[in-house]
């Protein structure tokens, strides 16, 4: 039980020291972090833009193009659906059924 | 020994799900609306980092951005004559798009002369490509739209004598309408930023 609590107050003081020691952002660009927040949200609001722009063109493209198979295959199965329906048979007395054979 | 039957059964017809001019024309104008994003990303952080009042600097002509509603209005009436060109050619038949697909074209070409024109008198004014950020973000961003806007008004122009001769092929003319829908939809984002 001992073991067992030492093993997890290790794992909580190995997260609360990743946590404390973890760097802080490091404005390695000039440009993009040059200290003056209307450059850093400008930034941001470019990295957003340029990130979610590539995802909204495949899914417009994604959906254009489902609706465009959707409207070219609408009509794939209509032949085949349009064979007639075989006239049910008449019902009448059920065929004696065989005895299975005997081994 | 009679030969066994090899006939085969009928081939299903194959379907294609969309012209290949209009999708190969869609992925391209894909690249390119990346391509446009990413050189106003780059002006928006760049002109954010200079100080307030130093954009564009002293010495350097601001960018007409009233005068250059003109242009804009024009463009703007070009994508609109040539979708309905677009729809009279559907709905009519070539006869009907004529007229539309003529003054489109026209609006077209009267932009790119204006901007010609807006482009001469910044170059008198001093403002040239390496004269700034300002005319290197400016000739680098409103160049690479003139361009898109001359080869789209020749693709353009190819489908117009394509209609008069009688030839005018549907996929063809989707093609380039896409791609001019590109051009004509891009600027205004465009005028907004960089010249305001």
């Amino acid at each position: 039980m001992s073991a067992a609590r030492a093993r997890l107050g290790l794992r909580i003081a190995l997260v609360l020291a990743c946590v404390a020691l973890a760097p802080r952002v490091a404005f390695a660009c000039a440009v993009c972090g040059g200290g003056n927040p209307a450059n850093r949200f400008a930034f941001f609001v470019s990295t957003v833009v340029l990130s979610l722009l590539p995802l909204g063109l495949f899914l417009g493209g994604f959906l254009w193009l489902r609706s465009r198979l959707r409207a070219r295959f609408a009509d794939e199965f209509t032949e085949r659906d349009a064979v007639p329906a075989r006239v049910p048979a008449r019902p009448g007395p059920r065929p004696a059924t065989t005895a299975p054979a005997t081994r | 020994m009679a030969s066994p039957d090899l006939s085969l059964p009928r081939p299903l017809p194959r379907r294609g799900f969309t012209d290949h001019a209009l999708f190969g024309m869609a992925v391209f104008v894909f690249t390119e609306v990346m391509l446009f994003a990413g050189f106003i990303s780059a002006f928006v952080i760049t002109r954010n980092s200079v100080p307030p009042g130093s954009w564009p600097p002293a010495d350097q002509p601001r960018l007409p951005f009233e005068r250059t509603a003109v242009n804009t209005l024009a463009l703007l009436a070009s994508g609109v004559l040539v979708w309905t060109a677009h729809r009279a050619l559907a709905r009519k038949g070539p006869e009907a798009a004529r007229m539309p697909l003529s003054l489109g074209l026209a609006l077209g070409a009267l932009f790119v002369g204006l901007q010609g024109v807006e482009w001469a008198g910044l170059l008198r004014h001093g403002l040239t490509l390496q004269s700034s950020q300002v005319g290197s973000f400016f000739y680098l961003i409103i160049g690479c739209h003139a361009l898109h806007a001359l080869v789209a008004l020749g693709v353009l122009a190819w489908c117009w004598v394509s209609l008069l001769a009688g030839r005018l092929l549907p996929s063809r003319f989707g093609a380039a309408q896409l791609f001019w829908y590109f051009v004509v939809l891009v600027w205004p984002a465009l005028w907004l930023v960089v010249y305001r």
